[in-house]
Protein backbone atom coordinates (compact mmCIF):
# COMPACT_ATOMS: atom_id res chain seq x y z
CA UNK A 1 0.00 0.00 0.00
CA UNK A 2 1.03 3.32 -0.87
CA UNK A 3 1.96 5.51 2.04
CA UNK A 4 2.90 9.42 2.72
CA UNK A 5 6.43 9.00 1.75
CA UNK A 6 6.35 7.17 -0.95
CA UNK A 7 4.18 10.11 -2.82
CA UNK A 8 6.07 13.03 -0.99
CA UNK A 9 3.31 14.52 0.62
CA UNK A 10 2.06 14.05 4.44
CA UNK A 11 -0.86 14.01 5.80
CA UNK A 12 -1.30 17.61 7.10
CA UNK A 13 0.02 18.82 3.57
CA UNK A 14 -2.84 16.38 2.02
CA UNK A 15 -5.04 18.50 4.50
CA UNK A 16 -3.67 21.87 4.04
CA UNK A 17 -3.82 21.30 0.12
CA UNK A 18 -7.60 19.74 0.57
CA UNK A 19 -8.93 23.43 2.08
CA UNK A 20 -6.75 25.33 0.16
CA UNK A 21 -8.12 23.94 -3.48
CA UNK A 22 -11.35 23.43 -1.83
CA UNK A 23 -11.80 27.02 -1.21
CA UNK A 24 -10.67 27.95 -5.03
CA UNK A 25 -13.99 26.11 -6.07
CA UNK A 26 -15.98 28.24 -3.58
CA UNK A 27 -14.44 31.21 -5.00
CA UNK A 28 -15.28 30.32 -8.57
CA UNK A 29 -18.73 29.00 -8.24
CA UNK A 30 -19.76 32.40 -5.71
CA UNK A 31 -17.94 34.70 -8.49
CA UNK A 32 -20.27 32.98 -10.92
CA UNK A 33 -23.67 33.51 -8.92
CA UNK A 34 -23.57 29.68 -8.17
CA UNK A 35 -25.56 28.72 -4.74
CA UNK A 36 -23.74 25.76 -2.51
CA UNK A 37 -26.24 22.92 -1.32
CA UNK A 38 -26.00 20.35 1.14
CA UNK A 39 -28.47 16.99 0.07
CA UNK A 40 -28.89 14.24 2.02
CA UNK A 41 -26.34 11.51 1.69
CA UNK A 42 -29.46 8.60 2.32
CA UNK A 43 -31.72 7.85 -0.17
CA UNK A 44 -34.61 5.97 -0.49
CA UNK A 45 -33.56 5.29 -4.14
CA UNK A 46 -30.71 3.76 -5.77
CA UNK A 47 -28.95 5.02 -8.86
CA UNK A 48 -30.63 3.07 -11.65
CA UNK A 49 -27.69 2.94 -14.00
CA UNK A 50 -26.81 -0.37 -14.88
CA UNK A 51 -23.09 0.09 -14.88
CA UNK A 52 -22.64 1.89 -11.39
CA UNK A 53 -22.72 -0.55 -8.43
CA UNK A 54 -24.92 0.88 -4.92
CA UNK A 55 -24.15 0.47 -2.02
CA UNK A 56 -27.14 0.17 0.09
CA UNK A 57 -28.08 -0.11 4.33
CA UNK A 58 -30.21 -2.64 5.72
CA UNK A 59 -31.98 -1.35 7.91
CA UNK A 60 -36.13 -2.92 7.42
CA UNK A 61 -36.77 -0.61 4.41
CA UNK A 62 -34.12 -0.12 1.73
CA UNK A 63 -31.57 2.45 2.55
CA UNK A 64 -28.93 3.63 -0.45
CA UNK A 65 -25.76 5.60 -0.07
CA UNK A 66 -25.95 7.89 -2.98
CA UNK A 67 -24.18 7.33 -6.16
CA UNK A 68 -24.22 11.10 -6.93
CA UNK A 69 -26.20 13.94 -5.43
CA UNK A 70 -28.01 14.38 -8.90
CA UNK A 71 -31.26 13.06 -8.01
CA UNK A 72 -31.53 15.77 -5.09
CA UNK A 73 -30.17 18.64 -6.83
CA UNK A 74 -32.68 17.95 -9.98
CA UNK A 75 -35.72 18.47 -7.01
CA UNK A 76 -33.83 21.91 -5.95
CA UNK A 77 -33.88 23.01 -9.24
CA UNK A 78 -37.52 22.19 -9.68
CA UNK A 79 -37.57 24.75 -6.85
CA UNK A 80 -36.07 27.75 -8.61
CA UNK A 81 -32.72 28.06 -6.69
CA UNK A 82 -30.91 28.72 -9.94
CA UNK A 83 -27.89 27.25 -10.58
CA UNK A 84 -26.72 25.25 -8.13
CA UNK A 85 -23.34 23.07 -6.75
CA UNK A 86 -22.36 20.65 -4.23
CA UNK A 87 -19.27 19.44 -3.21
CA UNK A 88 -19.59 16.05 -1.24
CA UNK A 89 -19.27 12.21 -0.61
CA UNK A 90 -20.92 9.41 -2.60
CA UNK A 91 -20.35 5.74 -2.90
CA UNK A 92 -19.32 2.83 -5.61
CA UNK A 93 -19.70 -0.86 -4.58
CA UNK A 94 -16.63 -1.09 -6.16
CA UNK A 95 -12.85 -2.41 -5.26
CA UNK A 96 -10.68 0.15 -4.54
CA UNK A 97 -8.09 0.54 -6.95
CA UNK A 98 -4.88 2.97 -8.20
CA UNK A 99 -7.81 5.37 -9.72
CA UNK A 100 -10.86 3.76 -7.96
CA UNK A 101 -12.36 4.51 -4.49
CA UNK A 102 -15.89 3.50 -2.59
CA UNK A 103 -15.91 6.78 -1.21
CA UNK A 104 -15.27 10.10 -3.20
CA UNK A 105 -15.61 13.23 -3.13
CA UNK A 106 -18.19 14.45 -6.15
CA UNK A 107 -17.79 18.33 -7.23
CA UNK A 108 -21.55 17.86 -9.25
CA UNK A 109 -23.06 21.38 -10.37
CA UNK A 110 -25.81 22.63 -12.72
CA UNK A 111 -26.17 25.37 -15.12
CA UNK A 112 -29.30 26.53 -16.24
CA UNK A 113 -30.28 27.85 -19.32
CA UNK A 114 -26.76 27.39 -21.00
CA UNK A 115 -25.40 24.25 -23.71
CA UNK A 116 -22.86 21.87 -23.41
CA UNK A 117 -20.37 23.80 -25.10
CA UNK A 118 -21.30 26.63 -22.59
CA UNK A 119 -20.72 23.95 -19.59
CA UNK A 120 -17.31 22.97 -21.14
CA UNK A 121 -15.91 26.47 -20.69
CA UNK A 122 -17.70 26.43 -17.39
CA UNK A 123 -15.52 23.40 -16.34
CA UNK A 124 -12.15 24.69 -18.30
CA UNK A 125 -12.55 28.12 -16.36
CA UNK A 126 -12.99 26.24 -12.58
CA UNK A 127 -9.48 24.24 -13.72
CA UNK A 128 -7.81 27.19 -14.46
CA UNK A 129 -8.97 28.48 -10.98
CA UNK A 130 -7.43 25.12 -9.32
CA UNK A 131 -4.53 26.27 -11.08
CA UNK A 132 -4.78 23.50 -13.83
CA UNK A 133 -3.65 25.44 -17.14
CA UNK A 134 -2.98 22.99 -19.94
CA UNK A 135 -4.68 22.96 -23.05
CA UNK A 136 -7.38 21.01 -23.44
CA UNK A 137 -8.33 19.92 -26.70
CA UNK A 138 -12.15 18.80 -27.57
CA UNK A 139 -12.79 15.37 -29.56
CA UNK A 140 -15.71 13.22 -30.75
CA UNK A 141 -16.70 10.23 -29.46
CA UNK A 142 -16.53 9.04 -33.16
CA UNK A 143 -13.28 10.44 -34.30
CA UNK A 144 -11.59 8.45 -31.48
CA UNK A 145 -13.75 5.13 -32.03
CA UNK A 146 -13.06 5.51 -35.77
CA UNK A 147 -8.96 5.86 -35.73
CA UNK A 148 -8.49 3.48 -32.98
CA UNK A 149 -10.66 0.80 -34.08
CA UNK A 150 -11.96 1.75 -38.01
CA UNK A 151 -15.55 1.73 -37.40
CA UNK A 152 -18.39 4.31 -36.51
CA UNK A 153 -19.62 3.68 -33.30
CA UNK A 154 -23.24 5.32 -34.89
CA UNK A 155 -23.43 3.23 -37.59
CA UNK A 156 -21.83 -0.01 -37.73
CA UNK A 157 -23.19 -3.33 -37.43
CA UNK A 158 -23.43 -5.30 -33.80
CA UNK A 159 -21.32 -8.10 -35.88
CA UNK A 160 -18.62 -5.87 -36.87
CA UNK A 161 -17.85 -4.73 -33.09
CA UNK A 162 -17.87 -8.25 -31.99
CA UNK A 163 -15.53 -9.02 -34.64
CA UNK A 164 -13.23 -6.13 -33.52
CA UNK A 165 -13.74 -6.93 -29.84
CA UNK A 166 -13.18 -10.37 -30.15
CA UNK A 167 -9.44 -9.44 -32.29
CA UNK A 168 -8.58 -7.57 -29.36
CA UNK A 169 -8.73 -9.88 -26.78
CA UNK A 170 -12.05 -9.76 -25.51
CA UNK A 171 -14.58 -12.35 -23.96
CA UNK A 172 -17.90 -12.25 -24.77
CA UNK A 173 -20.83 -13.77 -23.99
CA UNK A 174 -23.61 -15.00 -26.60
CA UNK A 175 -25.69 -12.33 -24.06
CA UNK A 176 -23.70 -9.63 -25.35
CA UNK A 177 -23.90 -10.09 -29.01
CA UNK A 178 -26.58 -8.22 -29.02
CA UNK A 179 -25.80 -5.37 -26.51
CA UNK A 180 -24.48 -2.86 -28.42
CA UNK A 181 -23.77 -0.28 -25.43
CA UNK A 182 -21.61 -3.43 -23.90
CA UNK A 183 -20.22 -3.99 -27.67
CA UNK A 184 -19.48 -0.47 -27.76
CA UNK A 185 -17.73 -0.54 -24.73
CA UNK A 186 -15.81 -4.04 -25.00
CA UNK A 187 -14.01 -2.23 -28.54
CA UNK A 188 -13.74 0.86 -26.56
CA UNK A 189 -12.00 -0.55 -23.52
CA UNK A 190 -9.74 -2.57 -26.19
CA UNK A 191 -8.94 -0.51 -28.90
CA UNK A 192 -9.47 3.77 -27.76
CA UNK A 193 -8.60 3.38 -23.93
CA UNK A 194 -5.27 2.13 -24.39
CA UNK A 195 -4.34 4.98 -26.07
CA UNK A 196 -5.79 7.67 -24.02
CA UNK A 197 -2.76 7.79 -21.57
CA UNK A 198 -0.74 8.57 -24.62
CA UNK A 199 -2.93 11.72 -25.61
CA UNK A 200 -2.92 15.51 -23.94
CA UNK A 201 -5.86 16.44 -21.84
CA UNK A 202 -9.70 15.81 -24.41
CA UNK A 203 -13.27 16.91 -23.96
CA UNK A 204 -14.95 13.47 -25.71
CA UNK A 205 -18.14 14.81 -26.68
CA UNK A 206 -21.05 13.73 -29.08
CA UNK A 207 -21.15 9.90 -27.50
CA UNK A 208 -23.81 7.16 -29.46
CA UNK A 209 -27.19 7.18 -27.85
CA UNK A 210 -26.47 3.46 -26.05
CA UNK A 211 -24.18 5.87 -23.53
CA UNK A 212 -26.08 9.01 -23.27
CA UNK A 213 -27.35 7.89 -19.76
CA UNK A 214 -29.40 11.04 -18.74
CA UNK A 215 -28.21 13.36 -21.42
CA UNK A 216 -30.50 15.11 -24.38
CA UNK A 217 -30.00 13.61 -27.92
CA UNK A 218 -29.52 15.54 -30.52
CA UNK A 219 -29.57 15.35 -34.66
CA UNK A 220 -32.25 15.00 -36.93
CA UNK A 221 -31.66 10.94 -36.45
CA UNK A 222 -31.50 11.18 -32.49
CA UNK A 223 -28.19 9.53 -32.73
CA UNK A 224 -25.86 11.53 -30.54
CA UNK A 225 -26.07 12.21 -27.16
CA UNK A 226 -25.27 15.64 -25.77
CA UNK A 227 -22.88 14.76 -23.23
CA UNK A 228 -18.70 15.08 -22.23
CA UNK A 229 -15.96 13.40 -20.59
CA UNK A 230 -12.99 15.02 -19.26
CA UNK A 231 -10.16 12.92 -19.88
CA UNK A 232 -6.66 13.88 -18.36
CA UNK A 233 -3.63 11.24 -18.37
CA UNK A 234 -6.01 8.28 -19.54
CA UNK A 235 -8.33 8.94 -16.75
CA UNK A 236 -12.20 10.14 -16.24
CA UNK A 237 -11.96 13.69 -14.40
CA UNK A 238 -15.06 14.41 -15.00
CA UNK A 239 -18.87 13.96 -16.89
CA UNK A 240 -21.32 16.36 -18.12
CA UNK A 241 -24.59 16.24 -19.41
CA UNK A 242 -27.33 18.43 -21.35
CA UNK A 243 -29.98 17.27 -18.84
CA UNK A 244 -33.18 15.77 -19.97
CA UNK A 245 -35.73 18.02 -18.31
CA UNK A 246 -38.89 15.82 -19.78
CA UNK A 247 -40.11 13.66 -16.54
CA UNK A 248 -41.91 11.38 -19.54
CA UNK A 249 -38.38 11.15 -21.36
CA UNK A 250 -36.74 10.29 -17.96
CA UNK A 251 -38.99 7.43 -17.03
CA UNK A 252 -38.54 5.80 -20.13
CA UNK A 253 -34.73 6.21 -19.37
CA UNK A 254 -35.25 4.64 -15.79
CA UNK A 255 -37.34 1.74 -17.45
CA UNK A 256 -34.48 1.21 -20.35
CA UNK A 257 -31.94 0.90 -17.90
CA UNK A 258 -33.87 -1.84 -15.86
CA UNK A 259 -34.49 -3.57 -19.05
CA UNK A 260 -30.96 -3.37 -19.53
CA UNK A 261 -30.19 -4.40 -16.18
CA UNK A 262 -32.81 -7.47 -16.27
CA UNK A 263 -30.97 -8.89 -19.56
CA UNK A 264 -27.39 -8.22 -17.60
CA UNK A 265 -28.86 -10.19 -14.38
CA UNK A 266 -28.75 -6.73 -12.23
CA UNK A 267 -31.36 -6.45 -9.87
CA UNK A 268 -34.10 -4.01 -10.61
CA UNK A 269 -34.12 -0.43 -9.26
CA UNK A 270 -37.44 1.50 -8.05
CA UNK A 271 -37.84 4.43 -9.65
CA UNK A 272 -37.03 7.80 -8.02
CA UNK A 273 -40.22 9.24 -7.65
CA UNK A 274 -39.45 12.13 -6.70
CA UNK A 275 -36.67 12.79 -9.43
CA UNK A 276 -39.81 12.50 -11.59
CA UNK A 277 -42.15 14.79 -9.76
CA UNK A 278 -39.64 17.44 -9.75
CA UNK A 279 -39.17 17.29 -13.52
CA UNK A 280 -42.87 17.26 -13.89
CA UNK A 281 -43.67 20.14 -11.91
CA UNK A 282 -40.78 22.25 -14.32
CA UNK A 283 -36.91 22.66 -14.49
CA UNK A 284 -35.37 24.92 -16.59
CA UNK A 285 -33.10 23.86 -19.34
CA UNK A 286 -29.82 22.95 -17.86
CA UNK A 287 -26.56 21.61 -18.32
CA UNK A 288 -25.03 19.45 -15.41
CA UNK A 289 -21.29 18.23 -14.74
CA UNK A 290 -19.62 15.70 -12.03
CA UNK A 291 -16.16 16.19 -11.46
CA UNK A 292 -14.15 13.70 -9.03
CA UNK A 293 -12.60 16.03 -6.67
CA UNK A 294 -9.51 13.14 -5.80
CA UNK A 295 -8.91 12.51 -9.91
CA UNK A 296 -8.29 16.21 -10.02
CA UNK A 297 -6.29 15.91 -6.99
CA UNK A 298 -3.88 13.17 -8.64
CA UNK A 299 -3.84 15.96 -11.56
CA UNK A 300 -2.68 18.45 -9.88
CA UNK A 301 -0.66 17.33 -7.68
CA UNK A 302 1.01 14.13 -9.62
CA UNK A 303 -0.32 11.11 -7.42
CA UNK A 304 0.28 8.06 -9.05
CA UNK A 305 -2.49 6.39 -6.81
CA UNK A 306 -6.03 7.16 -5.65
CA UNK A 307 -5.70 5.66 -2.23
CA UNK A 308 -2.83 7.97 -0.84
CA UNK A 309 -5.79 10.14 -1.03
CA UNK A 310 -7.59 8.51 1.43
CA UNK A 311 -7.07 9.06 5.23
CA UNK A 312 -7.93 5.16 5.67
CA UNK A 313 -5.18 4.31 3.77
CA UNK A 314 -3.03 5.95 6.17
CA UNK A 315 -3.63 4.16 9.36
CA UNK B 1 -13.81 -27.30 -12.35
CA UNK B 2 -12.54 -24.58 -10.87
CA UNK B 3 -13.26 -20.82 -11.72
CA UNK B 4 -12.00 -17.55 -10.73
CA UNK B 5 -13.45 -14.52 -11.00
CA UNK B 6 -12.07 -11.43 -11.76
CA UNK B 7 -12.36 -10.17 -8.80
CA UNK B 8 -9.82 -12.54 -7.06
CA UNK B 9 -7.22 -11.72 -10.53
CA UNK B 10 -3.96 -10.72 -9.52
CA UNK B 11 -0.31 -11.54 -10.62
CA UNK B 12 0.80 -14.71 -10.54
CA UNK B 13 -2.81 -16.46 -10.85
CA UNK B 14 -2.73 -19.86 -12.94
CA UNK B 15 -5.76 -19.81 -15.38
CA UNK B 16 -6.74 -21.63 -18.47
CA UNK B 17 -7.06 -19.31 -21.80
CA UNK B 18 -7.65 -21.35 -24.92
CA UNK B 19 -7.22 -24.15 -23.86
CA UNK B 20 -3.45 -23.59 -22.06
CA UNK B 21 -2.32 -22.72 -18.74
CA UNK B 22 -1.69 -19.00 -18.47
CA UNK B 23 -0.29 -17.41 -15.51
CA UNK B 24 -1.39 -13.63 -14.96
CA UNK B 25 1.79 -11.17 -15.04
CA UNK B 26 -0.71 -7.78 -14.68
CA UNK B 27 -4.41 -7.46 -14.05
CA UNK B 28 -6.32 -3.64 -14.92
CA UNK B 29 -9.80 -2.75 -14.03
CA UNK B 30 -10.58 -0.35 -16.93
CA UNK B 31 -13.71 1.78 -16.77
CA UNK B 32 -15.19 3.55 -19.51
CA UNK B 33 -16.82 6.68 -18.25
CA UNK B 34 -20.90 5.76 -18.05
CA UNK B 35 -19.76 1.99 -19.35
CA UNK B 36 -19.06 -1.20 -18.19
CA UNK B 37 -16.45 -2.43 -16.11
CA UNK B 38 -13.64 -4.72 -17.70
CA UNK B 39 -10.39 -6.25 -16.59
CA UNK B 40 -7.44 -6.53 -18.82
CA UNK B 41 -5.00 -8.72 -17.90
CA UNK B 42 -1.40 -9.44 -19.59
CA UNK B 43 -0.64 -12.89 -19.42
CA UNK B 44 2.61 -15.47 -20.54
CA UNK B 45 1.00 -18.76 -21.69
CA UNK B 46 2.93 -21.13 -19.29
CA UNK B 47 3.61 -23.72 -22.02
CA UNK B 48 5.48 -21.91 -24.68
CA UNK B 49 5.90 -18.33 -22.53
CA UNK B 50 4.13 -16.38 -25.25
CA UNK B 51 2.85 -12.56 -24.04
CA UNK B 52 -0.63 -11.74 -24.67
CA UNK B 53 -3.47 -9.31 -23.65
CA UNK B 54 -7.10 -10.67 -22.69
CA UNK B 55 -10.24 -8.42 -21.97
CA UNK B 56 -13.12 -9.95 -19.64
CA UNK B 57 -16.00 -7.88 -18.33
CA UNK B 58 -15.22 -7.63 -14.42
CA UNK B 59 -17.26 -9.67 -13.05
CA UNK B 60 -17.16 -13.01 -14.97
CA UNK B 61 -15.61 -15.84 -14.48
CA UNK B 62 -12.64 -17.88 -15.84
CA UNK B 63 -11.16 -21.63 -15.56
CA UNK B 64 -8.52 -21.84 -13.24
CA UNK B 65 -5.52 -23.82 -14.15
CA UNK B 66 -4.02 -26.49 -12.18
CA UNK B 67 -0.42 -25.61 -12.35
CA UNK B 68 2.35 -26.26 -9.50
CA UNK B 69 5.67 -25.66 -9.38
CA UNK B 70 7.80 -28.36 -7.56
CA UNK B 71 11.38 -29.31 -7.68
CA UNK B 72 12.08 -32.84 -9.04
CA UNK B 73 15.09 -35.00 -9.69
CA UNK B 74 16.00 -35.88 -12.89
CA UNK B 75 16.23 -39.88 -13.35
CA UNK B 76 16.68 -40.94 -17.01
CA UNK B 77 14.99 -41.15 -20.41
CA UNK B 78 13.97 -44.16 -21.88
CA UNK B 79 14.63 -43.27 -25.10
CA UNK B 80 11.35 -41.07 -25.95
CA UNK B 81 10.25 -40.01 -22.32
CA UNK B 82 12.47 -38.06 -19.52
CA UNK B 83 11.24 -39.75 -15.84
CA UNK B 84 11.52 -37.09 -12.97
CA UNK B 85 11.03 -37.88 -9.42
CA UNK B 86 9.94 -36.03 -6.33
CA UNK B 87 12.51 -36.87 -3.38
CA UNK B 88 10.09 -36.26 -0.43
CA UNK B 89 7.10 -38.61 -1.76
CA UNK B 90 9.26 -40.52 -4.47
CA UNK B 91 6.59 -40.10 -6.90
CA UNK B 92 7.42 -40.11 -10.91
CA UNK B 93 6.12 -38.28 -13.53
CA UNK B 94 7.08 -38.40 -17.30
CA UNK B 95 7.91 -35.24 -19.37
CA UNK B 96 7.84 -35.20 -23.25
CA UNK B 97 9.96 -33.35 -25.43
CA UNK B 98 7.63 -30.78 -25.96
CA UNK B 99 8.19 -30.18 -22.11
CA UNK B 100 11.81 -30.99 -21.43
CA UNK B 101 12.85 -28.93 -24.44
CA UNK B 102 16.29 -27.77 -24.75
CA UNK B 103 16.62 -28.97 -21.09
CA UNK B 104 17.24 -32.24 -22.69
CA UNK B 105 20.88 -30.87 -23.74
CA UNK B 106 22.36 -30.48 -19.73
CA UNK B 107 20.62 -33.45 -17.80
CA UNK B 108 22.27 -36.87 -17.14
CA UNK B 109 20.72 -37.53 -13.95
CA UNK B 110 20.23 -36.44 -10.15
CA UNK B 111 20.01 -32.85 -11.40
CA UNK B 112 17.13 -30.85 -9.39
CA UNK B 113 15.12 -29.33 -12.14
CA UNK B 114 12.27 -26.74 -11.68
CA UNK B 115 9.33 -28.25 -13.21
CA UNK B 116 5.47 -26.81 -14.03
CA UNK B 117 3.22 -29.52 -13.83
CA UNK B 118 -0.23 -28.90 -15.40
CA UNK B 119 -3.15 -31.57 -14.20
CA UNK B 120 -0.01 -33.37 -12.85
CA UNK B 121 2.24 -33.62 -15.70
CA UNK B 122 5.23 -31.73 -16.66
CA UNK B 123 4.70 -28.98 -19.05
CA UNK B 124 7.71 -27.10 -18.49
CA UNK B 125 11.16 -28.10 -17.22
CA UNK B 126 13.95 -25.68 -15.84
CA UNK B 127 17.36 -27.64 -15.33
CA UNK B 128 19.61 -25.86 -12.73
CA UNK B 129 21.35 -22.94 -13.47
CA UNK B 130 24.50 -24.73 -13.93
CA UNK B 131 25.67 -28.28 -14.85
CA UNK B 132 28.58 -30.07 -15.02
CA UNK B 133 29.37 -31.90 -18.22
CA UNK B 134 31.68 -34.37 -19.45
CA UNK B 135 33.54 -33.58 -22.88
CA UNK B 136 32.96 -36.25 -24.98
CA UNK B 137 34.90 -35.44 -28.03
CA UNK B 138 36.38 -32.81 -29.12
CA UNK B 139 39.15 -32.15 -31.60
CA UNK B 140 42.69 -31.32 -30.08
CA UNK B 141 43.54 -28.04 -30.29
CA UNK B 142 46.04 -25.92 -32.03
CA UNK B 143 49.02 -25.46 -29.71
CA UNK B 144 50.41 -22.18 -29.55
CA UNK B 145 46.84 -20.71 -30.20
CA UNK B 146 45.39 -20.61 -26.85
CA UNK B 147 45.97 -16.62 -26.33
CA UNK B 148 43.96 -16.03 -29.00
CA UNK B 149 41.00 -16.80 -27.02
CA UNK B 150 40.06 -18.98 -30.18
CA UNK B 151 36.98 -21.75 -29.35
CA UNK B 152 36.16 -25.49 -30.77
CA UNK B 153 33.23 -26.80 -30.66
CA UNK B 154 32.98 -29.96 -27.96
CA UNK B 155 30.13 -32.88 -27.67
CA UNK B 156 28.82 -33.44 -24.33
CA UNK B 157 28.42 -36.81 -22.65
CA UNK B 158 24.28 -35.28 -22.84
CA UNK B 159 24.98 -35.17 -26.50
CA UNK B 160 24.89 -31.30 -26.75
CA UNK B 161 27.26 -29.38 -28.76
CA UNK B 162 29.19 -26.06 -27.07
CA UNK B 163 31.50 -24.09 -27.65
CA UNK B 164 34.79 -24.38 -25.78
CA UNK B 165 38.27 -22.76 -25.42
CA UNK B 166 40.76 -24.66 -27.52
CA UNK B 167 42.50 -26.00 -23.96
CA UNK B 168 39.87 -27.57 -22.97
CA UNK B 169 40.26 -31.71 -24.22
CA UNK B 170 38.35 -34.89 -24.53
CA UNK B 171 37.92 -36.51 -20.72
CA UNK B 172 37.48 -33.13 -19.15
CA UNK B 173 34.72 -31.73 -17.14
CA UNK B 174 33.42 -28.35 -17.83
CA UNK B 175 30.80 -25.82 -16.35
CA UNK B 176 28.17 -25.13 -18.25
CA UNK B 177 25.20 -21.83 -18.01
CA UNK B 178 22.38 -23.41 -19.18
CA UNK B 179 20.54 -20.60 -19.24
CA UNK B 180 22.62 -19.19 -22.19
CA UNK B 181 24.21 -22.93 -22.95
CA UNK B 182 27.61 -21.02 -22.82
CA UNK B 183 30.91 -22.96 -21.67
CA UNK B 184 32.00 -21.42 -18.63
CA UNK B 185 34.94 -23.29 -16.63
CA UNK B 186 37.06 -26.32 -16.66
CA UNK B 187 35.73 -28.17 -13.56
CA UNK B 188 37.20 -30.85 -11.49
CA UNK B 189 33.69 -32.29 -10.50
CA UNK B 190 32.27 -35.08 -12.25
Amino acid sequence: MTDSESNNITIGELFRRRAYLLQEIRTYFSSEGVTEVNTPILSGFGSCEPTLKNLSLNRGRRTYLRTSPESCLKQLLSRNLGDVYEIGPVFRDEENDPSHLDEFTMVEWYRTNIDLLNLIADVRCLLARCGYHATIDTVTYAQLFQDASGLDPHNCDNSELVLCAVERGVYLKENDLSDRALLLDAVYVSSVEPLLKSFGPIFIIDYPKEHRAYARLSGATETIALRFELIINGIEIANGYDEITESEEQKDRFNAENRLRKRRGLEQIELDRPWLDALSSGVPSVCGVALGLERLEMILWGIPDIRSLKLNFYI
Amino acid sequence: MATYSTSQFKPGLKILVDGDPHSILVNDIVKPGKGQAFNRIKIRNLKNGRVGEKTLKSGESIEAADVLEVELQYLYNDGSDWYFMNSKTFDQVSANLDAVGDARFWLKGQEICDVTLWNDLPIVVTPPNFVVLEVSESDPGVKGDTASGGTKPAVLETGATVKVPLFVEQGEFIRIDTRTGEYVSRSKES
